[in-house]
């Protein structure tokens, strides 16, 4: 993933995949799937904050177009994950990766470090999602619980993910 | 080339930040408030069509859950119907006396010759022993034991099962069993020589005890005749398909209880 149409085709097909297949599963209360985190995620290392804000944004306002709720909570919080993606990043990442052009993936950063990586990311994007959604804080415990149950699940789903297209990655890798 | 993300001032990168984030956050304050209006509504067009392709391909997937509701409903209407004193439908001659409980077939057996059925209601929902079990076209059986949430009924295509059946227009009552012949006929027997009976005549429930409501179709005559020189016996093709039960209502007599201490008094 480091061309202009690749991202245009991923975008394309995370908001189908989101809209169409995980947005209808219904978990229950406490897990929420939310695969299309996995776009604002995949960008190379060193990709610039202030195009991937806009790629965030985008993602967003489609995602919330197309599911039902309230307008603007995915824009919100994949914008907060736009903006601190480059930090969260920079924790589990040593200085030498983020001069190549180079996905953050299972495969660059291995079991731990990206499962870090994607708790954190998710913990980011859920806490602002499920927070704008209730948006009262007499529910801070089970809000809490939401955003964890649903960055677990939403973590295993995107490190699944990794795992099935690891060997069809290697193939086009740059 | 795109590690040069230091050369932006890091102001700019919070600024376009907090421009995307207002946006959002007039999305939302927009949409809780004027949900219709505005700005919004060529999107929402678009996305009201969007959800209803998504809700067509969603129905498929829902159409067992659907079948049910409308089941449900059915049970509903005919509470409703029996609860309506001056109603034209036939069930309304029991006025309020019965109610309805709906219920799925979970077992079903139509080869034997004591042939059962277990349904997903029981004692919890108010299920007792001898009451009577209709489908969508008429009378099915009888509870014959009930567990916590299920009960089996006696089929009527049960050689033990006697039902005590009018004959209509003529009025003439007697008794309905199976012939264990097939699944699709039943006999009436004990009905006087004399009776104006004959093929294509109606057969429902008489009403002569608090299990069935009278007027419940049961079928339609196909042939009669005399036995032993004193009493008439007809074959019944029933209306009911045992095949495709799915669905049945398990009807509560509102009396039963009061009926039977009165005649258990009399004996």
């Amino acid at each position: 993933m480091n061309r202009p149409i690749h991202y245009i085709l991923m975008f394309v097909l995370f908001c189908l995949l989101q809209t169409f297949v995980f947005g209808r599963m219904q978990l229950g209360h406490f897990f929420y799937p939310c695969i299309y985190v996995l776009f604002i995620l995949l960008f190379p290392f060193g990709y610039k904050t202030l195009y991937l804000l806009l790629w965030s944004f985008a993602i967003g306002l489609c995602v919330d177009m197309l599911s039902a709720g309230v307008w603007g909570l995915h824009t919100s919080a994949s914008l907060f994950l736009g903006l601190s993606r480059q930090s969260i990043l920079k924790l589990v990442a040593s200085k030498e990766e983020f001069g190549q052009l180079m996905v953050p993936g299972l495969r660059t950063l291995g079991y731990q470090r990206y499962f870090t990586f994607l708790m954190i990311a998710l913990f980011i994007h859920h806490s602002v999602l499920f927070g704008l959604e209730t948006f009262r804080f007499s529910y801070f415990p089970l809000t809490l619980l939401r955003v964890l149950c649903s960055a677990l699940l939403n973590s295993l789903l995107i490190l699944l993910a990794q795992v099935a297209f690891l060997n069809q990655k290697r193939h086009s890798g740059n | 080339m795109r590690r040069g993300h230091s050369l932006i001032p890091k102001i700019t990168v919070l600024l376009l930040f907090l421009v995307l984030q207002g946006i959002a956050i007039l999305l939302m304050t927009r949409n809780s408030v004027y949900q219709q209006a505005g700005m919004l509504h060529f999107f929402n067009a678009g996305r009201y069509r969007v959800w209803e392709y998504q809700e067509n391909i969603h129905n498929y997937f829902k159409l067992q859950s659907t079948n049910k509701e409308l089941a449900e409903e059915n049970t509903r209407l005919r509470t409703a119907l029996l609860a309506k004193p001056e109603s034209s439908y036939q069930y309304a001659a029991a006025d309020s006396l019965f109610a309805f409980i709906g219920a799925e077939v979970v077992y079903n057996s139509t080869s034997r010759l004591q042939n059962y059925m277990v349904i997903n209601r029981g004692s919890e929902q108010g299920i007792t022993p001898e009451m009577g079990v209709i489908g969508n076209r008429g009378v099915v059986g009888i509870v014959q034991s009930v567990q916590k949430n299920y009960a089996l009924v006696r089929s009527l295509l049960n050689t033990r099962f006697q039902i005590s059946v009018r004959v209509t227009p003529g009025q003439y009552t007697g008794t309905l069993f199976w012939d264990s012949k097939s699944i699709r006929t039943a006999n009436i027997s004990d009905m006087p020589q004399h009776s104006s009976v004959s093929p294509g005549d109606t057969v429902v429930t008489s009403g002569f005890s608090e299990i069935f409501p009278a007027h419940i179709p049961i079928g339609v005559i196909t042939a009669t005749s005399i036995k032993k020189g004193t009493y008439m016996d007809a074959t019944v093709e029933l209306f009911q398909n045992f095949n495709t039960l799915r669905h049945v209502d398990i009807i509560r007599s509102l009396h039963a209880a009061e009926i039977k201490t009165l005649l258990q008094d009399y004996e």
